[in-house]
């Protein structure tokens, strides 16, 4: 799956579950500015299993996974190209 | 002064059940005489002219105005609990001080007692210093609002009130959807079979019988910048990756746990934590509480180390979430608000014998009251006073201000001895490894 499908999926999760409808989001937002916290950064892991049905590695679970949609639509790409791998 | 424009503010507001959930508590503040479930948020400014537009924004805010002329209808069964708005026309009264100290807050401030059956649920102190700074300090019950609520009641004070009122529906809860009663019913059995699970008695408290009188004691610790960086980095290294929360809960575990060591009761750790139900980055009501609650349950081997405290709070939080537990546990104190008080205080004490919790905890470490993104610049630093509730008689909150944190401890004063608070003091140290200073009120 390209990286831009998986922005828009996550951009959706965000605004349908967690974000306020009023929130601008785009891949490149910081999401702790938008007022995403640690319960949130849970909620987006856990749809990240869901969705893909990849589990995020302990070793992956950094800040700077986290960051913006860009940076977690680019650890789930790279969590797709090991499972193909 | 002017008088109050005609709002069309709302007559009736139903208490959310998180509200119930702090009216039930008001049961025990009764029966044992002690607690004040009461939030108050300080905020400093350098002079009297800076807090002029709040003090104004105070007097004429239609908000301000609804709290003073509401009144608690009390539910019984299938009849829920609400405010009705009774435009009797009260107002405000902003109480002034001169204090003699050069910061703090006088102790009769901090004793004064905010009950459901106050003719105000909010009150608003003004503090001059001999420095000729000032405070304003916001005091309410805690029924009427949450943390976050306090935070947009603050940011709303703090800018130039809109003039449409349109802005009114945004502060009061919207309406409920309906959902399935079956689904209702299938998550109270699941929640409440988990909260009697997670919450079995014997819990370890620093909470001890037969305190019956109300001694209100308060201890802020203000990190500076850097000591605040290094908090922040020694979370991370202890695996609060994504925040310093479950690090700052941590460390509060464990303070309460060397206290219980020390008087030979150690034992497992229960804590409900606030879970915010509001969306994130928009505003969302004020009035009500619009929370949920995540629960940890940390026996003796999750406490031997900081590392291993976090992992089982992450974990247990992950879980939890998974499960939709906040919501499940919300829609549980959303179907109590239909049956009487008592009945929900039976259910609510029965499986851990009345602790409440081993100690309180407000999660708002991540929240940040940055004068450039809420509040007006003129509020030189935020302290928020988090409520005393008995049992268990101790509260430990932290919050943000411009990049500083600050951890705020509540207590009974006969419920920690002064050779405990010296060790708690220490294990601070030890376990954020900064150097802390201590302002006593």
């Amino acid at each position: 799956m390209d990286t831009k499908t998986i922005e828009s999926d996550i951009i959706l999760f965000l605004k349908s579950n967690i974000l306020a409808e009023e929130v601008v989001i785009t891949p490149t937002s910081v999401l702790r500015d938008l007022g995403v916290d640690s319960f949130s950064i849970v909620e987006i892991i856990l749809f990240i299993e869901r969705k893909y049905d990849r589990i995020v590695p302990e070793h992956q679970l950094l800040p700077e996974n986290f960051t913006s949609i860009r940076s977690i639509a680019s650890l789930v790409s790279q969590l797709e190209k090991i499972q193909i791998g | 002064m002017d008088a109050m424009p005609k709002y069309d503010f709302p007559r009736k507001v139903f208490l959310s059940g998180a509200d119930c959930f702090h009216l039930m508590l008001e049961i025990n503040s009764k029966k044992y005489q002690t607690g004040n479930n009461v939030i108050r948020i300080v905020l400093h400014f350098n002079n009297e002219d800076s807090a002029l537009p709040i003090l104004s924004n105070i007097h004429q805010s239609p908000l301000v105005y609804w709290f003073c002329n509401i009144r608690l209808v009390k539910g019984f069964w299938f009849q829920k609990p609400h405010w009705k708005f009774e435009d009797q026309g009260n107002t405000i009264e902003i109480r002034e001080h001169k204090s003699t100290a050069s910061t703090g807050v006088p102790v009769e401030i901090l004793d004064r007692k905010i009950t459901i059956d106050n003719k105000s649920q909010i009150e608003f102190d003004l503090i001059r210093y001999p420095s000729q700074k000032v405070a304003i300090i916001i005091s309410w019950h805690h029924i009427v609002m949450d943390a976050r609520g306090s935070r947009l009641l603050t940011a709303h004070l703090s800018k130039p009130l809109p003039s449409n009122a349109s802005f009114l529906t945004d502060f009061f809860p919207a309406k409920p959807k309906r959902g399935s009663l079956i689904k209702y019913i299938k998550n109270m059995y699941e929640v409440k079979h988990f909260i009697e699970n997670s919450s079995r008695a014997p819990i370890a408290t620093v909470s001890q019988p037969g305190i019956t009188k109300r001694n209100f004691k308060i201890q802020s610790i203000h990190f500076t910048t850097r000591e605040t960086e290094h908090i922040d980095k020694t979370a991370k290294e202890n695996g609060a990756r994504f925040g310093a929360n479950a690090f700052l809960l941590a460390c509060c575990a464990h303070l309460v746990n060397e206290i219980n060591k020390m008087r030979g009761s150690a034992g497992t750790i229960w804590l409900p934590v606030p879970y915010d139900g509001r969306k994130r980055g928009g505003n969302g009501p004020i009035v009500t509480n619009c929370i949920s609650f995540v629960f940890y349950r940390l026996p003796q081997s999750d406490l031997t180390s900081l590392q291993k405290t976090v992992a089982s709070i992450n974990q247990q939080m992950s879980d939890q979430i998974k499960n939709d537990g906040p919501k499940k546990f919300n829609m549980l104190l959303d179907m109590m608000r239909y049956f009487p008080l008592r009945l929900h205080y039976f259910l609510s004490n029965r499986p851990s014998k009345g602790m409440v919790s081993s100690f309180l905890y407000t999660s708002a470490g991540e929240d940040t009251w940055d004068t450039n993104r809420l509040l007006t610049d003129s509020i030189e630093d935020v302290l928020i006073i988090p409520p005393l509730v008995f049992p268990p008689g101790l509260t430990f909150s932290f919050s943000r201000h411009n990049n500083t944190l600050r951890m705020n401890i509540v207590y009974c004063s006969n419920i920690l001895k002064e050779a405990e608070l010296e060790v708690m003091h220490r294990h601070i140290n030890r376990f954020l490894e900064s150097t802390v200073h201590v302002e006593n009120s």
